[in-house]
């Protein structure tokens, strides 16, 4: 994944809280790619987001957006990026032509008909205050106007969360053909991992603070399974060869980073295919390495 | 011009569409009173009634004026307090630090659109003064161009020491209070040394059986008027500066 070229590269990232630290988190998203960015709830992927939008100042570590430094080329950086957060972040007396009024001179790429495009596509009215606007309203006009002023990379920070499933799945597909230009790509943070699932080609996992996992989707869902293992079965599994393991009452499900390693040890077991899901919930327990 | 900065001219008056609307009728409703109410003092019932009364003119000069030059910086008002809190709570702030727009750009935005305003309110007082002058008969004296210079700047001072603390506690309460209070101190000596002033002047016409002349407090205020002269624009550089600076700093913080 290195070997590409980056729409963003972060180096040992770190940003210290009290009571939480960001630990020197390195990924990098491929340019022409979409990345999913998950983790549990104060993982650290708002924080790892406004860091990259340079909201929030890093106190160690490197970011590189579309190879440019996101502090000192700052201004470029952001004429080639659009943002989406879990809310609309314009007042709500204002309507979409005020915004399109407004953009028109904020972004020098903006394009009212694409614009427009999206509203008429996605049935939003035009002159209606975004205060009447339900969530899955204003969460389409929020992707309407990032995908009007020819930004390069989209960041999205929970984008997708609360909304209906027929309207994120009509977001999806709005994503899906933004990656046919092979220079736009998208980093996108959310915890609904089945919707990245269906549209990530690369996933990044951060838990605490710290990076688990980061890698194509593929790789990592090919990678990983489940043993489904007997109580007996389990006891013969050393420690050190899965990540955790989910306690039934016939057995266990043991999660292993590595299938092949795993069937070859473990010959007599049956390794299952694994989801982002389980693969979230395994290493978020892998402290306790056995739960229920 | 940068275009930027035309957006976020766009921006403030989208959302003060009402209020710029408003003060705009008010301010053409005061003309008109003025004209209305001053063509009547001279000609009309206001001067059959009022006959004697010097008092009743005075109070009504001083009344137009005030609402003239209150019109005239409400709308900056509002785009430094509360456009600047709706930003902040509705993420737009947050918005803006994604867009290509840099903290000087906003800074150079925020306080030029202020100063500009103050301009604007001292033009904007000119009509008023010339109705006035045309419907009484009487130029201003140096007593109303004092009130009205002090009105415009203590409007434009409580913009300044607001703008940052709106920034920073997000709500009209605190830094509504913070502004006045703060406002109030740089604006007590003026308040007590005219109370002082007018005391003496109502005092002194009692006890010789004659009306109180507001009038005659510009001649009483003599040799305070060029400390007031120069306190003026010295307090709104001061106020403007420190809150530039301070302002700056929230927004280099990415307080949103």
């Amino acid at each position: 994944m290195n070997g590409c070229e980056n729409a963003i590269e972060i180096k040992g990232l770190t940003k210290r809280y009290d009571g939480f630290t960001l630990d020197k988190l390195s990924f990098n998203v491929p340019k022409g790619s979409i990345m999913g960015f998950i983790g549990q709830n104060g993982a650290g992927k708002s924080t790892t987001i406004n860091t990259i939008l340079n909201i929030v100042k890093p106190d160690e570590g490197e970011i590189k957006v579309m190879g440019l430094d996101h502090i000192k080329d700052e201004q470029e950086v952001k004429r080639n990026i659009a943002a989406v957060f879990d809310e609309l972040p314009f007042n709500e007396q204002l309507n979409a032509n005020d915004i399109d009024f407004i953009f028109a001179d904020l972004f020098e790429k903006w394009d009212s008909k694409t614009f427009f495009g999206y509203l008429e596509r996605f049935a939003l009215p035009r002159k209606k205050k975004f205060g009447q606007f339900s969530k899955g309203m204003k969460m389409k006009l929020q992707i309407a106007s990032a995908l009007s002023h020819g930004a390069k990379l989209l960041i999205m920070d929970e984008a997708t969360t609360g909304l209906d499933p027929v309207v994120r799945s009509e977001i999806l597909d709005i994503f899906l053909e933004y990656l046919q230009d092979e220079n736009n790509s998208i980093l996108m943070s959310s915890h609904i991992t089945s919707d990245l699932e269906k549209i990530a080609d690369s996933v990044t996992f951060i838990d605490k603070g710290r990076l688990l996992l980061t890698g194509y989707k593929d790789d990592i869902l090919d990678s990983h399974a489940v043993l489904k293992c007997t109580k007996s079965d389990f006891a013969e599994i050393e420690k050190s060869d899965f990540v955790s393991a989910r306690l039934t009452d016939f057995g266990a499900e043991v999660m292993v980073a590595d299938r092949a390693l795993a069937l070859r040890k473990y010959s007599g077991l049956t390794a299952d295919k694994t989801t982002l899901e389980e693969i979230m919930l395994f290493y978020v327990n892998r402290d306790k390495k056995e739960w229920r | 011009m940068n275009r930027r900065y035309i957006a976020m001219l766009k921006h403030d008056v989208l959302l003060s569409r009402k209020t710029l609307i408003c003060t705009a009728v008010g301010y053409i409703v005061c003309i008109i009173l003025t004209a209305l109410v001053f063509l009547s003092a001279k000609y009309g019932n206001i001067a059959k009634y009022s006959e004697g009364k010097a008092d009743i003119i005075l109070t009504l000069r001083y009344s137009m004026l005030t609402f003239a030059a209150l019109c005239c910086s409400v709308p900056f008002t509002e785009f430094s307090g509360k456009n600047v809190i709706s930003d902040m709570n509705c993420g737009w702030q947050k918005f803006i630090y994604t867009a290509p727009l840099t903290v000087k750009e906003q800074l150079a935005y925020r306080y030029g659109v202020n100063i500009m305003g103050l301009l604007t309110s001292v033009i904007l007082v000119l009509p008023e003064l010339t109705v006035l002058r045309l419907c009484s008969g009487q130029w201003s004296g140096k007593t109303e161009l004092i009130i009205i210079a002090y009105i415009i700047a203590y409007c434009y001072i409580m913009t300044m020491v607001s703008l940052p603390l709106n920034a920073y506690f997000r709500s009209t309460d605190k830094a509504g209070l913070i502004s006045m209070v703060i406002t109030i101190v740089i604006a007590a000596p003026v308040m007590i040394i005219i109370k002082d002033k007018v005391d003496e002047m109502d005092n002194l016409a009692k006890a010789g059986g004659q009306e109180f002349d507001l009038n005659m407090l510009t001649d009483q205020l003599e040799d305070c008027i060029p400390y007031f002269a120069a306190a003026v624009p010295v307090l709104i550089i001061v106020s403007t500066v420190l809150s530039y600076h301070l302002m700056k700093k929230l927004l280099e913080k990415r307080v949103c």
